[in-house]
């Protein structure tokens, strides 16, 4: 049923809007209040062309890269550029990390170079993918409508964009998470052996990627218990399910067994991240979670920023209403199961552990969550152009806060190593020397200013030198050991030296001394 | 005249009475399980007196909770003891008077009620038409279908004075009563009179169906209320021997109903007294969950408010005759849940005007404590009491319904008040046809809150642009939200009659 009226006449002006209005019923259903279920989908074609278009715009939105490097970052630059045993004995003995992401970046590296362009390029690929595999999955639980809305927030999802220009793993824990659902649900609805090598690689490679890709794992595994339960119980046991899910699941034990005893030897390696990113890891508590759900939706913002979306859970009350009656389909549920359930996990775990309930962990969630918003537009706005206004709405949004985000020089997460290197490297002559807080700024320095001479604070001894000149650069300083260290040293070089200048960037000071 | 071929009440059910799909009994006695120590968890926190901010805020934040809790725990405690009847055939050939109170309703709306409630089968079916209207036109359309047709010198006692006076022009020994609006099942007889084969049973009760959900706003937000009530309410309340007439659709026994001498005549609301009444006397109620008539929910807000305020004052000047009654404790408490559900727009009244005092600079109930601290007791014991509503209500109960009802809080204050006051009530028909224009007036107590509440919304964050000004604001937006919503179809343009006949099937 295609309801949209032809306009009279034949004007440019009338074509136009002709063509506007074919477009937006075509996109967003047909005018009027037809039941749901009887509206037409947006044809192939168009979603393809759509899909295409928004994309491209979320490749642009990626490759708008306004930050440097950070520590973290730098620690994966530095293990990329070891031989390949050596960054296995490194991650081995010095990282959290399962090694897939490190892989791709070491050949990355070989193959593209060490510009910041060639280093994010992994995350820009996988970050930008997760566009179209999210349409894709929103496809096949709803419809071609509901994907090309679910790939439009996608695209200007602030948290997503982060993450795809980040060179770490967490583009990676997205893609292959949204990747393992959909072969999951393919796998489920045809139970081929093309579909079944697809949902075991998709799995293999968000384990491989990140340990907190166990969460959805396992409630994939509880998905399809409870599938091949009831099927068995209504006598419609399929054969091809059953085999292909014991399959995989051997393949998951057998991944597991090497990829455990990695684990266990890191986490008795290591004792946690170098530094910490300050707002998260004061403790787990209800203003966490729902700083961390602001940020999950809406991005990186100042404290002021997320103190005041924080003060808006009211609203989460008017949600909860809204959804009395919703009657949860059973893709709904799925996704609602698949992305509430890591997120619980993750909060059951993080009472052992509070430096886990931090958002970059359950990234994976983001897409789910926007699908879900998605759904939610499609499914209860019936008219067309309050559909159009809703989505747009939502994208603007979106938008607004990607823009405060990757703009806003209060952002806790931005740490311009880059710029405060500038800074030094304009004024640091051949004999200069950068000393560091915290010790892991090294890799910094080793990436941003790999000819001058370093060295780490703690290491400084406090004497004249003339025509030496020392800078220290400092971050982290909310960390009260970092701050700490950094004072005392301070102080000390300030009794012995003239101090030229103090430079404060984003979450990163340098003091220049003579 | 005869009725439209696509007359609503002859469309598809639209409601399952009954979830086929699990047992609404089971699964909230396990969430009843998690719900009292999440409710004790939150009232343990809530009560300790360091939680007190102002005091007289405080006490009246308590007042508010513990009357949601009251009837949270009534509630749960009613859907935990569901009993689910089946339809039971009459074992004997008897006769039913079928009555039909018609006072100035359409004729073209009586004519299908009239029509079906001819057919209906398993008895020998006198059908009357009890016309407080006294209309040629319904003493035609009686003559046409060729029933009774019944009218009295005066309108005493409106609906139950009718019905009482008929009483004395009938004979059979049971009674069907149908309002003017609700077409009966032609199986209605055989789905309930069996059941009148226990000498015990005093009437039959079925559920009171709004057909006409799909072409009103008020309408589909009114069933929804009602379908929480004539689901696992109602089935909760048959568990507990504790069903109250309701005035419709409903099988009375002639005996049980003279034992009492008929309806009473001094309330607006004599099904819920009557039912009093003959639970005093030892009769006993039966409730049949199936849709065995469909009826028209009021199509218009002006139709629902006049509604809503009938049984408010009639269900809150019940309260002191429950509390009086001779009756069993777990009867005596289900009518008084029943009763004091109409003060709950007070609570409404209450949550608004909390922001709006701490937006204005006053103070706040609750002092010394951040909002993750409240979250961390409140919303467990929120979401547990919500899933509660959701799951017993099997999805039927919407946002736009909790809306709705929210959005006439001002209705139970009202009637409040003149209960108190003991002003005297007159019984108003709730119209069976919607309003040609938009119905601001009806609606305008709740457009004078969000006023307030926008105003003060502004006021605050212009004078404190922080947080806690954030917080309540958000607060504001929620009930502005949920006002706005209720009031919506006052304010938007009645929609047109349909004009596609309907699917016609059972």
């Amino acid at each position: 049923v295609h309801t949209v009226k032809p306009l009279e006449g034949n004007s440019p002006r009338a074509l136009l809007q002709r063509l506007r209005s074919t477009r937006e019923a075509e996109l967003f259903g047909p005018r009027g209040r037809l039941p749901r279920r009887g509206e037409p989908d947006t044809s192939h074609r168009t979603a393809l062309l759509v899909l295409a278009a928004i994309t491209v715009v979320g490749l642009g939105l990626r490759l708008a890269v306004p930050r440097g490097i950070w520590l973290d970052e730098a620690i994966s630059i530095h293990q990329a550029h070891l031989s390949l045993h050596d960054m296995f004995r490194n991650l081995y003995f010095g990282d959290r990390h399962p090694p897939l992401h490190h892989l791709v970046l070491w050949a990355d590296v070989r193959i593209f170079g060490n510009s910041e362009f060639a280093l994010r390029l992994p995350s820009f690929v996988a970050g930008t993918l997760v566009i179209p595999s999210l349409y894709e999955l929103g496809r096949e639980l709803y419809d071609r409508r509901t994907g090309l809305i679910a790939a439009a927030f996608a695209a200007a999802s602030p948290l997503l964009v982060w993450y795809s220009q980040e060179v770490r793993m967490y583009a990676f824990v997205t893609l292959f998470g949204v990747l393992a659902l959909l072969t999951q649900l393919r796998v489920i609805r045809k139970p081929s052996m093309v579909n079944w090598a697809c949902y075991i690689l998709a799995t293999a490679a968000l384990l491989w990627s990140n340990y907190f890709g166990l969460l959805l794992i396992a409630v994939q595994q509880v998905i399809f218990i409870v599938v091949l339960v009831q099927r068995w119980q209504r006598g419609e046991l399929d054969r091809g399910l059953a085999l292909g899910y014991a399959y995989s699941a051997a393949i998951l034990v057998l991944q597991l067994v090497p990829l455990l005893r990695f684990a266990h030897n890191q986490f008795n390696s290591t004792h946690g991240a170098a530094g910490s990113p300050k707002g998260t890891y004061d403790g787990l508590s209800f203003y966490a979670v729902l700083s961390n759900m602001a940020w999950a939706l809406w991005g990186y913002h100042t404290d002021r920023t997320t103190e005041l979306l924080a003060a808006m859970w009211p609203l989460l009350m008017l949600l909860s209403l809204l959804l009395l009656g919703r009657g949860g389909s059973r893709q709904t549920m799925l996704l609602g199961v698949a992305a509430l359930v890591p997120l619980v996990l993750l909060l059951i775990v993080s009472v052992y552990d509070n430096t886990l309930f931090e958002v970059r962990y359950f990234l994976i969630v983001v897409p789910l969550l926007l699908l879900l918003i998605a759904r939610l537009v499609t499914g209860w706005i019936r008219k067309p152009r309050a559909r159009l206004l809703a989505a747009g709405a939502f994208t603007l949004l979106l938008l607004v806060g990607l823009a405060d985000q990757q703009l806003n020089k209060g952002n806790p997460r931005l740490f311009d190593f880059r710029g405060a290197i500038n800074e030094i490297k304009a004024d640091a002559g051949p004999n200069a020397v950068i000393a560091y807080e915290p010790p892991d700024m090294r890799y910094v320095l080793e990436y941003y200013a790999p000819h001058i001479k370093r060295q780490p604070l703690s290491a400084v001894v406090p004497k004249r030198r003339e025509g030496n000149p020392l800078f220290v650069l400092a971050s982290f300083q909310d960390n009260k050991q970092f701050f700490n260290e950094t004072n005392r040293k301070i102080g000390q070089l300030d009794f012995f030296r003239p101090l030229v200048r103090k430079i404060k960037k984003p979450q990163t000071i340098v003091w220049e001394f003579r | 005249m005869s009725s439209q071929p696509w007359d609503v009440r002859l469309r598809k059910l639209n409601w399952e009475p009954v979830p086929s799909r699990y047992s609404v009994r089971h699964r909230v006695r396990l969430l009843i399980i998690l719900g009292i120590p999440l409710a004790v968890w939150y009232f343990g926190w809530l009560l300790n007196p360091d939680r007190i901010g102002s005091p007289v805020l405080y006490a009246i934040l308590i007042s508010a909770e513990v009357f949601n809790l009251s009837q949270a725990l009534g509630f749960w405690w009613t859907c935990a003891n569901e009993r689910v009847r089946e339809k039971r055939p009459p074992t004997e050939w008897t006769a039913v008077d079928v009555f039909v109170p018609v006072y100035k309703e359409p004729p073209d709306i009586v004519d299908l009620t009239v029509a079906a409630a001819k057919g209906i089968r398993g008895a020998e079916v006198r059908v009357h038409v009890l016309d407080d209207g006294k209309d040629p036109a319904m003493a035609e359309l009686a003559a046409r279908h060729g029933v009774n047709y019944i009218t009295r010198p005066d309108n005493k006692g409106a609906k139950a004075g009718n019905i009482n006076h008929a009483l004395g022009k009938t004979n059979a020994p049971f009674i069907a009563v149908f309002d003017s609006d609700h077409v009966a099942d032609a199986g209605f007889l055989e789905a309930t009179l069996g059941w009148m084969d226990d000498p015990k049973v005093a009437f039959v009760q079925t559920p009171q169906y709004y057909a006409n959900t799909d072409t009103s706003r008020i309408a589909a937000a009114s069933w929804a209320q009602q379908a929480l009530f004539f689901g696992a309410i109602a089935r909760g309340k048959d568990g507990l021997g504790a069903v109250f007439c309701c005035g419709t659709n409903v099988l009375f026994r002639r005996a049980a109903f003279e034992s009492v001498g008929g309806f009473p005549t001094n309330s607006l609301t004599e099904d819920f007294e009557l039912s009093i009444h003959l639970h005093e006397r030892g009769w006993s109620s039966v409730y049949i969950p199936d849709v065995l008539a469909r009826g028209l929910g009021p199509e218009d807000t002006a139709s629902y408010v006049s509604q809503q305020q009938r049984w408010a004052r009639g269900c809150l000047s019940g309260v002191p005759r429950a509390l009086r009654a001779k009756l069993p404790l777990k009867l005596k408490l289900q009518y008084l849940l029943s009763g004091v559900y109409f003060l709950s727009g007070w609570t409404v009244l209450i949550y608004m005007s909390f922001p709006v005092i701490r937006l204005l600079g006053g103070g706040q109930p609750i002092g010394g404590i951040d909002a993750p601290e409240f979250l961390l007791h409140f919303a467990p014991y929120y979401i547990c009491a919500l899933s509660m509503a959701a799951l017993a209500g099997a999805g039927s109960y919407t946002f736009s319904a909790f809306a709705l009802s929210a959005a006439n809080f001002w209705i139970h204050v009202l009637s409040t008040i003149y209960t108190v006051m003991r002003k005297s009530g007159s019984f108003v028909v709730t119209p069976k046809k919607g309003a040609a224009a938009r119905q601001p007036q009806a609606v305008m107590p709740a457009l004078v809150a969000v006023a307030i509440l926008v105003l003060a919304s502004i006021y605050g964050l212009v004078r404190h642009p922080n947080a806690s000004t954030i917080n309540n604001v958000s607060f504001a937006a929620l009930h502005v939200s949920i006002l706005m919503t209720g009031c919506w179809a006052a304010l938007e343009k009645p929609r047109a009659p349909a004009l596609e006949p309907a699917e016609v099937g059972a």
